[in-house]
């Protein structure tokens, strides 16, 4: 809060208040390129993870040269079909594979980029054996990774080895909305997309969000801080909540097998129900959790990723759950009450 | 406890002033805007400037607010018949249709489902509950934007839980209503045309990015080919203009549409006149009904006089046909008060 207040300055400017507002920039790129195994010069703040991937799939690309896997969030596919892109399949996991990024792949290929963590299922995907297998066949090309929803989660310095790009934001793990960060290796940088000030190294233009910035960073490092604690906890919550749906509900299966999920998300698909009646109730009893992605008009929409796993919802509801740092099992325990009862009071009908 | 009443919000002014009347009503009111046409659109209907102008009424109204997207339903049971009949020389009527199958029946069940007592809509008509104890759609009070025409389908099941606020309104009234509350809707302009279909490109468009439209030809009653239409598929029973048809003695009117062949068939006003027209799939606010009643063929048309038959109405005076696919509402009663029997679609 002291850098809405008393600390208020713009991190450009050379005076002393200016200066101290650029070290707290400074701290917090140190933090992020920690979490990302990135060097501090090499991370660029944006103002969210919709901005780094479309900063990261970059413009003017030929079409063909930029492959990107089926189940990408909007953020990169729009960018990246726009520009006629190569769309790489994704197996009945959702799961995008080696060999389906590589069938796309040649030497003029200047951009691929596959998630770390799928958004909406929470599934791993083999990033790193996509970079050294990419840069085999097209040294020159840019590997980027949407990491958003990976980073609470996991170690991006391990996972992510060989990854020129990677998109990262704190809002996921208890950071504020509208800020995030683009790690990119060093002489990989696309152009900008804003321009005109010559901040993050002429890499993004624009006064720094500087109590943004360090919100984003604290989020990171507390994350970072009790990872493995957070992990097995979050995961024994998530195995709860799954086990007690399973058992209160008939037909109900998870969506994808749970190896090869990360444990803040569980996803399910409900038999007998749709998915809109569903979060209504859902919501009137204050469990907030989706179905699939949100239009901008509100109304939810298909989603582009159990489409694109050719996986047959027919008569099913998709529900995404996501549990995070904050979930308790007095949570749970709700969830486990009232879902199932929303699924009694809707079956069979609207 | 109070009813919870689910009411749609389509961003314009009238369904505004019902959201706030319901409230002050004492309802318990969830408002929800259906998303229905998910293509391309200019007037403004289903957009998400809409959707915001719902949202924002129901924050100065301090009611929640969802989206429900109905878009598939909404192609299937109102997009696709259009093209359908069009397709088959007649003149589909897209609104009634979605009254009957999406906002006063999967709207319907789906308040019902969660859980609603009731469910309102910003119309201009009335429920009238009959000694008897049944219901009845009415007329609006305001002649000019009445609506019960286009909700002649609803079955007691609906009207028994619709609440209608602003039937008792005349639509001046009600905008003053809406500026003398603040709702940030109040000087919206009202939505006229078919939602899916755009001002520029009109039906042909529309109809042309879905499997074509076809030329065809006009002859007279006796056969000779007088003109050609650029789209057989657009031109309806009745129509006199945009023909291009000159050298008769007297004014002429399409009496046929026959999309089969492409033909166009056009004759004097006397060869339009009919006294009698049939029907299909009929619907009756409680049971079948024959006899005499006020039939009214269109949006704002003039009801008139005729005997219901069972497949059929016998108008007391030759009138001019009507294009089929077009819904006929039989009315008991006259004026602001008249009450739907029913209604059914020419054939």
């Amino acid at each position: 809060m002291p850098w809405f207040t008393e600390r208020h300055a713009n991190p450009t400017a050379a005076h002393r208040r200016g200066r101290r507002a650029r070290q707290a920039l400074d701290d917090a790129r140190a933090v992020i390129g920690e979490a990302t195994g990135f060097e501090r010069g090499e991370i660029v703040f944006t103002g969210g993870g919709t901005e780094s991937d479309n900063l990261a799939i970059g413009r003017d690309h030929q079409p063909g040269t930029i492959v990107v896997g089926a189940t990408e969030h909007p953020a990169i596919l729009e960018p990246a079909e726009r520009q006629g892109a190569k769309i790489a399949a994704t197996d009945s996991h959702g799961v995008v594979t080696v060999a389906s990024v590589m069938e796309h792949v040649d030497e003029t290929t200047e951009v691929v980029s596959v998630m770390t963590i799928n958004n909406e299922l929470g599934v791993m995907q083999p990033v790193s054996e996509i970079a050294a297998a990419v840069h085999a066949v097209a040294p020159g090309a840019l590997v980027h990774s949407d990491a958003v929803q990976a980073l609470p989660w996991l170690n991006l310095a391990d996972l992510t080895k060989g990854v020129d790009m990677l998109s990262v934001t704190g809002h996921k793990l208890g950071g504020p909305q509208g800020v995030g960060a683009v790690a990119v290796r060093d002489g990989a940088m696309p152009d900008p997309l804003l321009v005109g000030g010559g901040q993050e190294r002429e890499r993004r233009a624009g006064t720094q969000n500087v109590a943004g910035i360090v919100g984003f960073a604290a989020a990171v490092q507390a994350a970072m801080d009790d990872r493995e604690d957070r992990l097995a906890r979050i995961d024994r919550l998530a195995e709860r909540l799954l086990e007690g749906l399973i058992g209160a509900i008939d037909g109900l299966s998870p969506t994808v097998p749970r190896d090869r999920r990360v444990p803040g998300i569980v996803h399910v698909l409900v038999p007998g129900v749709k998915s809109e009646p569903l979060l209504f109730l859902l919501d009137q009893h204050d469990i907030a959790c989706s179905a699939a992605s949100s239009c901008a008009s509100g109304a939810q929409g298909a989603s582009h990723v159990l489409s694109a796993m050719d996986l047959d919802t027919t008569g099913c509801a998709p529900l995404r759950l996501s549990l995070g740092w904050s979930t308790t099992d007095d949570e749970i325990d709700i969830a486990l009450r009232t879902i199932p009862q929303a699924v009694a009071q809707l079956a069979g009908g609207a | 406890m109070a009813e919870r009443v689910l009411v749609g919000m389509s961003g314009g002014v009238d369904s505004s002033v019902a959201a706030a009347l319901l409230v002050d009503a004492g309802y318990d009111v969830v408002g929800v805007t259906m998303k229905l046409w998910g293509g391309e659109s200019d007037s403004g209907c289903c957009s998400v400037s809409d959707v915001d102008d719902a949202r924002w009424v129901a924050q100065q109204l301090d009611i929640e607010h969802h989206v429900f997207n109905f878009g598939d339903e909404f192609n299937e049971h109102v997009v696709a018949p259009f093209v359908d009949t069009h397709r088959t020389g007649g003149t589909p009527n897209p609104c009634i249709e979605c009254n009957r199958h999406i906002k006063f029946d999967i709207f319907f069940e789906r308040a019902s489902v969660l859980g609603f007592d009731k469910i309102a809509t910003g119309h201009y008509a009335r429920v009238a509950e009959l000694a008897d104890g049944t219901f009845r759609m009415q007329r609006s009070i305001d002649p000019l934007k009445d609506q019960s025409y286009v909700l002649h389908m609803l079955g007691q099941d609906v009207l028994s839980r619709l609440v209608l606020p602003v039937g008792g309104w005349h639509k001046p009234d009600l905008r003053g209503e809406a500026q003398k509350r603040g709702l940030l809707t109040a000087a919206k302009p009202d939505s006229q045309d078919v939602c899916f279909i755009t001002k520029e490109g009109g039906r042909a468009a529309f109809l042309e990015a879905r499997g074509g439209l076809s030329p065809g030809i006009i002859v007279t009653e006796e056969g000779d080919q007088v003109g050609t239409v650029p789209a057989t598929e657009l031109v309806t029973v009745g129509q006199r203009k945009g023909l291009n048809v000159s050298g008769m003695s007297e004014p002429h009117f399409v009496t046929e549409v026959n999309l089969r062949e492409s033909v166009v068939t056009i004759g004097p006003r006397r060869s339009l006149r009919v006294e009698e027209t049939t029907f299909i799939q009929p619907v009756w606010a409680t049971e079948p009904f024959t006899g005499e009643a006020r039939v009214q063929a269109s949006a704002h048309g003039t009801a008139l006089l005729a005997e219901v038959h069972a497949d059929r109405v016998t108008w007391a005076e030759p009138r001019d046909r009507i294009a089929a696919g077009q819904s006929l509402v039989f009315y008991e009663g006259d004026g602001n008060d008249a009450t739907v029997i029913g209604g059914a679609i020419a054939s």
